[in-house]
Parts: C-alpha cells; sequence; structure tokens
C-alpha cells in the first residue's frame, strides 16, 4: 500500500530535499562560492555606496533649503481664518498639518541687518520652523517670548553656545514691533533660546497665544472674500498652515487638489517647499534617475549574470545527473535560485557595510569642493530605507541576473549533459600564412569564440568604468563660479543693510557715500568698480492695467 | 505480464550525409519480473537503446510503452516525472550526487517526489546491499564497487516498474563485477523487479534470464535463453 501510493501518489512538499541539494551544492565548493558571494558583495558595494553618497546629499541639500526656507514641511497654504485652518487639520488625506501665526515684525535699529519675524507657532509647528527652544521652553504668558540667539546677538547680547543661552533666560528684551496699522515698544521676558541660522531669510521670535490675540488677533473673515482689495497688512494675524504630504511628489498638484477638497477659495495663496526633491519632480526628472537607476542596474547585472553563467557551465553535468534521476525542470530552476539565495545573503551584507563605510569616508571629499559645506556638516546620513533600499535592489539585480543560467540549467538534456560543451560557433579563418603558435595568440582567439559573450564581459567592466565617472563628473566637475556667474558680475556687494530688509519700512538707498567708495578703490585686489543706483517710486495703474498685473502676479505665483 | 513493449524504434543522429542510424527499427518486449541483457559490440546501438528505454532522449520514430503508457506522448516535465517514478537508472559511471551522503542519494528520488521514504523498505535495500556502515558516507568516500550498489539502492527505492542498467560493471574489476550482477540479480527476485542491463560482456551477460543481441541498431533474429530461463 505504500509503495503503491509512493508510486501514484501527487507532488507534495519537496522543499526540504531542493534546500538541501541547494545548500550542500554552496557548500561543496567554497572556492566558486567565494566567487560568486564576493561579485554580488562587489556590486552591493557599488549600489550601496552609491545610494549612500547620492541620498546624503540630496538629505544635505534638502536640509539646508529647509533652513532657508524656514520649514521643513511640503507646502503651506496662506492666510487662512480659524475654520479655514481647522478644515485642512481634519482633511485624512494630508499628513500632516501645522499652523502658525504672523503678529509681527521687529524693528529695533539694531535689526536693521536683520529681518526679524515674531509669530505664533505650537509645539508641532515651532518644530517644523527650526524655531523650537534649545534652551528654556516655549513662551505661555502675554509677556514671554522665544527668541533666535542672531537676533540676541544683534542686541549685543552673547548668545554662542548653550551655556550662554542658559544665562540669558529670565532676561529682559524690549522690542518695537511692528503690526497692522501699528507699533508697539514692549519689554519681553527671554524664556527659551534657539540657534539662529545664518542661511535662514527671516529670525524668529517666537511669541506667546495670549500675546497674540491681543496684538494680532485672527480675523474671523476670510481673506479671500475680498482679496482685491487686501494689503500686506491684512495677513496680521491670519494662519499659515503647514503641510506634509503621505506621499513626498507633485507638491503643487497634491496642494491645489487640497485647497479644491476643502473648499477653500480658489485663489488661495500657497507655497510649496521648491528645496524638496518632491517639489521639482517632473517627468523629466524622473526619467533621468530612472535612466540612472538602469544603467548601475544594468552593470551589476552583467557582471553576475556572467558569474552564474560560468558557474552553471561547470556545473552542467551534475544538473544533468539531477534530471536523469527525475529532478525537473521547475525544481532544477528552484535549486538554482536556492543557491543565488544563499550566496546573496553574506554578499548583500558585506556589499552594504562596505559601501555605507566607502560613502561616509568619500562624503566629506566630495562635499569639500562644494559651497553646501559652509552651512552644513559632511557626515553621511545613514536611512534605514537607503540599508533597504540598496539590500533590495541587490537581491532584485541577482534574481534577474540568475534567470538566464537557471533556464540554462533547468533545459538540460540528460544526455546532452554527459558531454556538454559552450555553443562553439567559432568560424576558423583561413590564414594565409602560418604563424607561430603562442599562448597569447591562443587566448586572443578563444576570446573571440563566442562573440556574443565577448561582447557582454568586456560591456559589464566598460559600464562599471562608465558609472563611476559619470556620478564622479556630476559630483566634482560641477563648476560653481561657472554656474554662478550666470546670475551674479560680481564678487561682492555692498550696500546700506536697510535697502533689502523686508522688515525695515524706511529703506536707506543713498547709505553708500563717494568717499566711502573712495576708500574702497583703495583696497588691494579691487579690478572693477561698479555703482548701482535706485529709487523707489510708486507706479500709477489704472484699473485695465492693476488687473492685468494681478493677473500675472497670480500666474506667476502659481508656477 | 507485459510491463515493457517496444514498437519500431528508430533513431536517427544528424541529418544528410553525416545522418547516422543508430537504431533501426527496434522491436521488444519485456515481461514483468525478468532480468534481461542486451549485449553488443561497441556502436551497436544498445546504449541508444537503453536511452530511449529510459526516456533520456527522443526517438525519431517507434514507441517505448512502460506499463500500458507511450512514454514518448508526455511532455518533458511529465517524462521526468515519469521517470523518477517509474524507472530506476544504474550508469557505468555511477552518477550519484556528489554532494549527498549514501542514504540521501539513495531516498532522492523519493524526496524529490515530495514523499517520505518508506524507512523499513529503504533500511532492507541497504541491509542487503551491505551499505548499512556507509550511510553517512560520501560518494567520495567509497571505492568503484560501494559506489555501484550506492547507484542500484538508489534505483530500488523508489520500487519502479523497470530498472535499466547501462554497462553498470563498467569501471569496476572482475570481481566486484560478478559481486554487482549477483546483487542485481538478488535484488530483481527479491523485489520482483524487472531489470535491463546493458553490457558488451558475454560473460557478464550470463547471469541474466533472458540475452538478446543488437547490431548495427537491431536486434539479432534468435533471441537466447540462459540456462537459469531452461531451467527454471
Amino acid at each position: 500500500m505504500a509503495k503503491e501510493k509512493r508510486i501514484n501518489g501527487p507532488m507534495v512538499n519537496n522543499k526540504k530535499v531542493i534546500r538541501s541539494i541547494a545548500a550542500k551544492t554552496v557548500m561543496a565548493n567554497p572556492g566558486k562560492s567565494l566567487v560568486v558571494v564576493l561579485s554580488i558583495a562587489l556590486c552591493t558595494f557599488m549600489f550601496s555606496a552609491l545610494f549612500t553618497i547620492s541620498g546624503s546629499l540630496i538629505a544635505k541639500f534638502q536640509d539646508d533649503t529647509n533652513r532657508q526656507i524656514g520649514t521643513s514641511c511640503n507646502a503651506g497654504v496662506k492666510y487662512l481664518n480659524e475654520e479655514e485652518y481647522n478644515r485642512l487639520v481634519s482633511d485624512k488625506s494630508l499628513k500632516n498639518v501645522t499652523g502658525s501665526i504672523h503678529v509681527g515684525t521687529a524693528v529695533n535699529d539694531e535689526l536693521n541687518k536683520i529681518f526679524a519675524q515674531a509669530d505664533y507657532h505650537d509645539e508641532a509647528s515651532a518644530k517644523k520652523s527650526f524655531c523650537y527652544p534649545e534652551v528654556g521652553r516655549l513662551p505661555e504668558k502675554e509677556n514671554e517670548i522665544s527668541v533666535s540667539s542672531l537676533i540676541l546677538q544683534a542686541f549685543d547680547m552673547k548668545a554662542d553656545s548653550k551655556e550662554d543661552y542658559e544665562s540669558l533666560l529670565g532676561k529682559n528684551l524690549s522690542l518695537k514691533l511692528s503690526g497692522k496699522d501699528k507699533e508697539q515698544t514692549k519689554d519681553f521676558v527671554i524664556v527659551g533660546i534657539h540657534t539662529g541660522d545664518q542661511v535662514a531669510m527671516a529670525q524668529i521670535i517666537v511669541v506667546s497665544k495670549e500675546f497674540q490675540e491681543k496684538f494680532s488677533p485672527t480675523p474671523t473673515s476670510s481673506y479671500y472674500d475680498n482679496a482685491a482689495s487686501m494689503s500686506f497688512n491684512d495677513c496680521f494675524g491670519r494662519i499659515d498652515a503647514e503641510v506634509d504630504f503621505f506621499i513626498p511628489l507633485f507638491f503643487k498638484y497634491q496642494i491645489e487638489k487640497a485647497i479644491k477638497r476643502n473648499g477653500l477659495p480658489e485663489d488661495t495663496q500657497y507655497g510649496i517647499n521648491w528645496g524638496s526633491v518632491g517639489s521639482s519632480a517632473d517627468f523629466g526628472t524622473i526619467a533621468f534617475v530612472v535612466l540612472m537607476l538602469f544603467t548601475i542596474f544594468l552593470s551589476g547585472y552583467l557582471i553576475i549574470n556572467n558569474i552564474y553563467r560560468i558557474n552553471v557551465y561547470t556545473d552542467i553535468r551534475s544538473y544533468g545527473l539531477l534530471k536523469t534521476v527525475g529532478t525537473s525542470s521547475k525544481q532544477l530552476k528552484k535549486i538554482v535560485n536556492r543557491q543565488a539565495l544563499y550566496h546573496s545573503v553574506p554578499g548583500i551584507i558585506i556589499g552594504i557595510t562596505g559601501g555605507i563605510v566607502a560613502g561616509s569616508l568619500l562624503l566629506p571629499m566630495l562635499m569639500d569642493g562644494m559651497a553646501i559645506s559652509e552651512s552644513i556638516d559632511s557626515k553621511a546620513v545613514i536611512n534605514i530605507w537607503i540599508l533597504l533600499f540598496s539590500a533590495l535592489f541587490s537581491y532584485v539585480t541577482v534574481r534577474i541576473s540568475v534567470r538566464k543560467a537557471t533556464k540554462l540549467a533547468s533545459g538540460v538534456s540528460p544526455i546532452e549533459a554527459l558531454h556538454y560543451t559552450e555553443n562553439n560557433s567559432f568560424r576558423g579563418r583561413h590564414r594565409n600564412h602560418s604563424a607561430t603558435f603562442t599562448a597569447t595568440r591562443f587566448a586572443f582567439r578563444n576570446v573571440f569564440k563566442e562573440k556574443k559573450k565577448c561582447f557582454f564581459v568586456v560591456l559589464s567592466l566598460a559600464l562599471s568604468m562608465t558609472v563611476l565617472s559619470t556620478v564622479f563628473t556630476l559630483l566634482i566637475g560641477f563648476d560653481e563660479n561657472k554656474y554662478i556667474s550666470n546670475f551674479l558680475m560680481t564678487d561682492f556687494s555692498v550696500a546700506d543693510a536697510t535697502t533689502d530688509n523686508l522688515a525695515v519700512s524706511n529703506h536707506v538707498y543713498d547709505g553708500i557715500t563717494p568717499s566711502f567708495l573712495d576708500e574702497v578703490k583703495k583696497l588691494a585686489g579691487i579690478s572693477k568698480l561698479g555703482n548701482v543706483y535706485a529709487e523707489p517710486s510708486i507706479q500709477n495703474l489704472n484699473s485695465r492695467d492693476y488687473s492685468r498685473f494681478k493677473e500675472r502676479c497670480k500666474r506667476y505665483y502659481k508656477s | 505480464m507485459e510491463i515493457l513493449r517496444v514498437t519500431d524504434l528508430k533513431k536517427t543522429y544528424g541529418t544528410g550525409d553525416t545522418a547516422v542510424e543508430a537504431l533501426k527499427g527496434v522491436n521488444l518486449s519485456v515481461e514483468k519480473g525478468e532480468f534481461i541483457a542486451i549485449v553488443g559490440t561497441s556502436g551497436s546501438g544498445k546504449s541508444t537503446l537503453l536511452h530511449m528505454l529510459g526516456g533520456l532522449d527522443r526517438p525519431t520514430s517507434g514507441t517505448v510503452s512502460i506499463d500500458g503508457k507511450d512514454i514518448f506522448t508526455l511532455k518533458d516535465e511529465e517524462l521526468t516525472i515519469f521517470r523518477r517514478r517509474k524507472i530506476g537508472f544504474v550508469f557505468q559511471s555511477f552518477n550519484l550526487v556528489p554532494v549527498l551522503s549514501v542514504y540521501e542519494n539513495i531516498v532522492l528520488p523519493i524526496e524529490l517526489d515530495g514523499n517520505t521514504p518508506d524507512k523499513e523498505f529503504v533500511d532492507t535495500i541497504i541491509d542487503t546491499l551491505g551499505l548499512s556502515d556507509k550511510r553517512d558516507s560520501y560518494p567520495n568516500q567509497l571505492s568503484g564497487g560501494q559506489q555501484q550498489r550506492v547507484a542500484i539502492a538508489r534505483a530500488l527505492s523508489s520500487a519502479p516498474q523497470v530498472i535499466l542498467a547501462d554497462e553498470p560493471t563498467g569501471n569496476l574489476d572482475s570481481k566486484t563485477s560478478q559481486d554487482v550482477m549477483g546483487l542485481l540479480k538478488v535484488m530483481g527476485e527479491r523485489f520482483a523487479q524487472t531489470i535491463i542491463v546493458i553490457t558488451h560482456n558475454e560473460e557478464i551477460a550470463q547471469t541474466a534470464d533472458r540475452i538478446i543481441r543488437i547490431e548495427d541498431g537491431l536486434i539479432a533474429n534468435k533471441e537466447v535463453l540462459t540456462w537459469q530461463k531452461k531451467n527454471a
């Protein structure tokens, strides 16, 4: 009965024997397995080093830009009232919504060189806007503030370290705040200090909710009810919502959808975080990234594919034997795939470890020549997603690379395997002269015996070098001076600090005097000197021109 | 009861001027439990015939039926599975899987089928073949005769319909050859197994019940019953 069942029984679970044969085959030839593991490790090393470096650079560029903008959120919606803001908060399609309220601007003389903005932030918003106090706390009472260290330095307060911050807590600071149609000087108590960022466009003074409600209360009406007649003054007290999306791509599209979905007016003003990778991800950029990934994948694929084909050729008789004793094609494929898995695990682990170390060591060298290194550190950003992506990318490359080898092994005929040789498509050329046979000639002819194989081997070696030199050129070959010369004509620009300070109402345009220019001309190293003249004026527009101007502004901001 | 039937089996290698007719129309019938030796000189087509009988190669024309089933109507994958379940092989060069132990080699066809080996049955085979103390050894640790015994055990373990042995003593010395042939015969009788042995050695062939001669791709007109069969 048992014998009958054995003969006629259905195909059931034979994973155990497949795993056993695969594992033992791998262990039986440690030298060969080592070569395969090393080839996978090398490819993974290349992938993870590239992804570590590029991932770190992207994160750092993004971080630097976020600090300039003053927020790390994906997008923002401006000038909302409480009801409009709450609609966004309750929108489940948005990952995160925080809000800040613009209260006023500090216009003390000491702050001529700084745009000091007074806002109300809750805890989440303060963290997103890089103004959460490192020492102390957020303000609660009307006369409390948390402030940027650069503002304190402008007032000649020593605020260079955390110890300095600690000593400043509880001290008074008198600020002249400009709000909606009013100006008020008030003494505040410093309860929190955060390190100001030199690259930020504005330095933040965080005021309490109590102060905000008194100084710049949030209007109940919508800004957009009559936006045409609204001025900048009408923005005080309004809520700026800061939004994050679940998928950090196509920010413009997503924020416009969110505005429409929540019934906000069509002309609601919004901004997107232009520093984020997702903000500028158009199809051209995505196509380029996909092409680069494909090139990187191809270089790894060719190496591993060649290695496995050689592996299968050397084991072809074993596969034929297994076929003879009844191993089906599917089972042979599983055996080869399982071997690939056993090679992949140590290879990927070694490759990722080495790649991350190499990437971390190379990154400071690469950043050394970049302007961004002035404002940001060069430590590699090791992210679990980079690790997982590198591992997955490598494993998928191995699985795809092995497919041809599995097909070869599974298609072997038991009889052919007994006397298997590679396809000999070599057509001997008649040679008119007899040449001395040398090892070099033999090697040369052997290389070109199979032209297709020769092509793929050369391509795999060449492609790795291509990837390396492309990445190196992209990173190092960028000439910053040449790039900047598209935007700037000069090395230095000198002007009165109020010239381009938005916080200041009284701009001084004649701060550079002729005597000052004479002194500058005497400085060593000055090769050329030129002047820019400016005068503020008010352009009178009729209603038609004003409508056209407003329309163009709308189009500009929406783009 | 007929277990194997070959009808007008032909095999031609190559085409045109280089075509070689290895089998020119072989007809053969084998009863269940028979021990048959197919003898012939080198190049007579005996190995080709064995490969056809075992489904290792496909003929140019003709049929091979095992237990009533025309094996060449099966697709390659089905044929492989059929071979695993119904046919046992013993080769001249043993063809053991070098990375598996003796025991693992013996039960390989059963485990490939996803079944659990019948421990008692397998142990009986191992004991009968004198391999009890070699269960955990690897093929490279065995002598030629021992390796061939493992191959025989593997062929028997799945209780196939037919065992095909291609020059099973080709790589063995005379003494070991006698032992191996003796074991084949004993195992065939003990387990009521049908065995077909290909050999060029007339002396070896004498252990069989029936000798079939093949020359130039055709079965010779007269079959020879050995003295065992005559006196059965």
